[in-house]
């Protein structure tokens, strides 16, 4: 594990619930409409942790870590 | 001109015939479609028409997309009909950013680089509808997009 992973958003889940923006502000950000922004960027350590928390608690299973 | 047809770019004025072409790198001549922009045509009134068109084309499958193509339709119809100021630009440009790559299809990502790059490609149309006039009249440069 090289800590490549970062957040992917599955657009056709998606329903902007909003909890990942709000479990990982740092690293997700809504846009006008709600429906998340995710970075292109690694996540480190740290926020690796609460992205699999976000990823956790999407109602809909859209949020995804990818290597 | 427009290098690409729906969904392809726009190339401002003489840069788009000594643009050279390439599959693998710069821009792609995309389904091969080439429109020399006629001058006496208001390019942003065709524009505003692809793009409503391929906004009332959308699966509805995906929130950006979903959202985001109807309002690049309003801002592009009211660019068009000289409603706009720069406000009015900035958003457009924007949604395009918002739209692009958020979906499962690349509609958003053509209908975004169409709008986007019309700005760019054409300063004197935008300078002439942000004024209030545009003296160019509306005629049909693509083929209506086709409603299944």
């Amino acid at each position: 594990m090289t800590g490549g992973e970062r957040l992917v958003v599955d657009p056709t889940r998606c329903r902007a619930a909003g909890l990942c923006a709000e479990l990982l502000p740092e690293a997700v950000r809504p846009d006008e409409w709600g429906y998340p922004i995710v970075g292109s960027a690694p996540l480190d350590g740290r926020h690796r942790r609460l992205a699999r928390r976000a990823v956790a608690a999407c109602p809909v299973r859209a949020l995804h870590l990818r290597p | 001109m427009l290098l690409g047809g729906y969904g392809g770019r726009w190339l401002r004025g003489r840069d788009g015939l000594e643009t050279p072409l390439s599959h693998t790198a710069g821009p792609g001549p995309g389904p091969g479609i080439v429109l020399p922009v006629p001058q006496a045509a208001c390019v942003l009134r065709e524009v505003a028409e692809v793009v409503a068109a391929l906004a009332d084309q959308r699966a509805g499958q995906c929130g950006p997309c979903d959202h985001g193509l109807p309002a690049l339709a309003t801002a592009t119809a009211d660019l068009a009909a000289c409603r706009a100021d720069t406000a009015t630009v900035r958003r457009i440009v924007r949604l395009a950013g918002l739209v692009t790559g958020r979906g499962a299809c690349g509609l958003p990502d053509g209908v975004a680089r169409f709008a986007a790059t019309a700005l760019t490609a054409l300063p004197r149309e935008v300078a002439d509808h942000l004024a209030g006039h545009c003296p160019r009249p509306y005629r049909r440069l693509l083929p209506p997009v086709p409603v299944p």
